[in-house]
């Protein structure tokens, strides 16, 4: 276990008698920045709901180092406007808030600016720079991210990403992602996964798109990554 | 001033303490529904009372819980939309209810007064009800406050915060239950829902945060309530729509107030 933050061996879950996740067996280590692709319906969310201790209807065994803590940036959030609430009410709410967690997480993803302005009031960056805030109070030695990505520009991504990128290197924790967005992905990440219910593939970004599983699932036109959304499933095995 | 209206005064307040901010998670969690729901199968309730013989505010208060079970139920079985399930279940309670108050030939049931409420029904005993309720929801909700606003801004973050949402949700489901128990005499089971919803929209635009909101919501309520009381006395008007009449008014005058 050295080294290991969490161990996850042979995981499994279904819905409804359809298998979501199948034999699934992962190692994060410190300072893992891991990102795992897959197109639409292929249990990424599901994996991280397993990590994160909410999902507990699975099977296999997870083991993790005593000290595990985790943050989490959910995939979306409720930004009902009948509902007032101000940045700072929003963080007020973690359970690891002070004011001098507060005061560190601000300034580690510069939101001085926006902090008493309302949730609903802000863009998607803006909003997704909060979820961040919010995953990094009371110091996490893993965070998980659910497709953070998702509704940005790419202006908003570029930022949120090297936001990211400067937390994971001054902070030295580890990042579980799941993400759409290949070429970040491609440029940023250290580790990829490609999930489709199983681990199809895994290793260094260039070693995934040499992958000849990898170009099952992603085609191999580069360009055509982005599609994935409207992917067909044709490889040979599962 | 009559003892009576009073009477229906101090009740008032209670039922605004309570609407007011139940309301806000009405709003917030998009529950108008099934709060309007819980509202016509509480008409069971009173039709079961009358047949067997059981007070109605315990018996409002059983049919709601063994509604809420039901929907849950439902809901977990997964084939029908949220929508559906309501509508099922609150127009089926809704009718046997209605089928058990003309079988049992209760000489002085007002449909009227319980359709719309009435203040004349206030008592001694309902005032002390109302009370206590309005205690046990503000413990309730003030114990768990947090993990409450989370849980209903995103389920899966109050999870990884320790949150149990499950818990969360039935703790306001019990105090959606006690508060349509507590309310209905005074405003009726057809616009129990409006007393929720209307102060707590009414407040959202002049609030900045849930807190805010909560205790403007709460002021608001009462400012209709004694409104509509007063008018009701003076004017002889149903209680309940001369309430939700006057929360609808604050409404409008805050909703022209925060446009010019």
């Amino acid at each position: 276990m050295k080294n290991i933050l969490l161990q996850a061996k042979n995981i499994s879950l279904s819905y409804d008698g359809k298998k979501v996740l199948d034999d699934v067996s992962l190692d994060i280590k410190k300072q893992d920045f891991i990102t795992i692709i897959g197109p639409n319906g292929a249990g990424k969310t599901s994996l991280l709901k397993i990590f994160l201790g909410i999902n507990k209807k699975y099977s296999g065994s997870i083991e993790s180092v005593k000290n595990l803590n985790i943050g989490y940036v959910p995939q979306k959030i409720y930004l009902d406007t009948s509902m007032p609430i101000s940045a700072f009410d929003f963080l007020k709410l973690n359970k690891n808030f002070s004011k001098n967690e507060l005061d560190k997480v601000v300034s580690q993803v510069q939101i001085d600016s926006l902090i008493y302005r309302q949730l609903s009031s802000l863009s998607g960056g803006e909003v997704q720079k909060v979820l961040l805030a919010n995953s990094l109070m009371g110091s996490p030695n893993l965070l998980i991210l659910d497709e953070p990505d998702q509704n940005l520009d790419i202006s908003g991504q570029l930022s949120f990403y090297k936001i990211l990128n400067d937390v994971y290197l001054n902070q030295k924790i580890s990042i579980l992602m799941v993400s759409h967005d290949l070429h970040l992905v491609m440029s940023s990440t250290k580790k990829v996964i490609c999930l489709f219910h199983h681990i199809c593939c895994s290793g260094t970004p260039e070693d995934i798109s040499k992958s000849t599983e990898f170009k099952a699932i992603f085609g191999q036109d580069m360009s055509r990554l982005v599609s994935v959304y409207n992917h067909y499933h044709s490889h040979g095995h599962g | 001033m009559d003892s009576f209206i009073i009477n229906a005064l101090l009740a008032g307040i209670g039922v605004a303490f309570i609407s007011g901010l139940l309301g806000c998670f009405v709003i917030w969690r998009r529950m108008s529904y099934f709060g309007d729901s819980l509202g016509h199968s509480a008409i069971l309730g009173v039709g079961a009372g009358i047949l067997i013989g059981l007070n109605q505010n315990i018996s409002i208060i059983l049919v709601i819980l063994l509604f809420s079970t039901m929907l849950t139920y439902m809901q977990s079985r997964n084939i029908f939309s949220n929508d559906s399930i309501l509508g099922i279940l609150a127009h089926g309670a809704m009718s046997f209810g209605v089928i058990m108050v003309s079988i049992s030939h209760e000489p002085h049931f007002d449909l009227h007064s319980l359709l719309f409420g009435d203040i004349l029904l206030v008592n001694n005993i309902g005032i002390i009800s109302i009370a206590i309720v309005a205690i046990i929801i503000y413990i309730f909700i003030a114990i768990s406050w947090k993990s409450l606003i989370l849980a209903t801004i995103n389920r899966d973050l109050a999870m990884s915060n320790n949150v149990n949402v499950m818990k969360m949700d039935m703790i306001l489901t019990i105090c959606l239950a006690l508060t349509i128990a507590s309310c209905i005499k005074i405003i009726g089971v057809l616009l129990i829902t409006s007393m929720l919803i209307i102060p707590a929209a009414a407040a959202r635009q002049i609030s900045s945060s849930p807190l805010s909101m909560a205790i403007s919501s709460v002021i608001l309520a009462l400012i209709s309530v004694f409104i509509g009381i007063l008018s009701s006395y003076h004017f002889d008007l149903p209680a309940g729509p001369a309430i939700v009449a006057s929360s609808f008014v604050v409404f409008m005058f805050l909703l022209i107030l925060k446009k010019s």
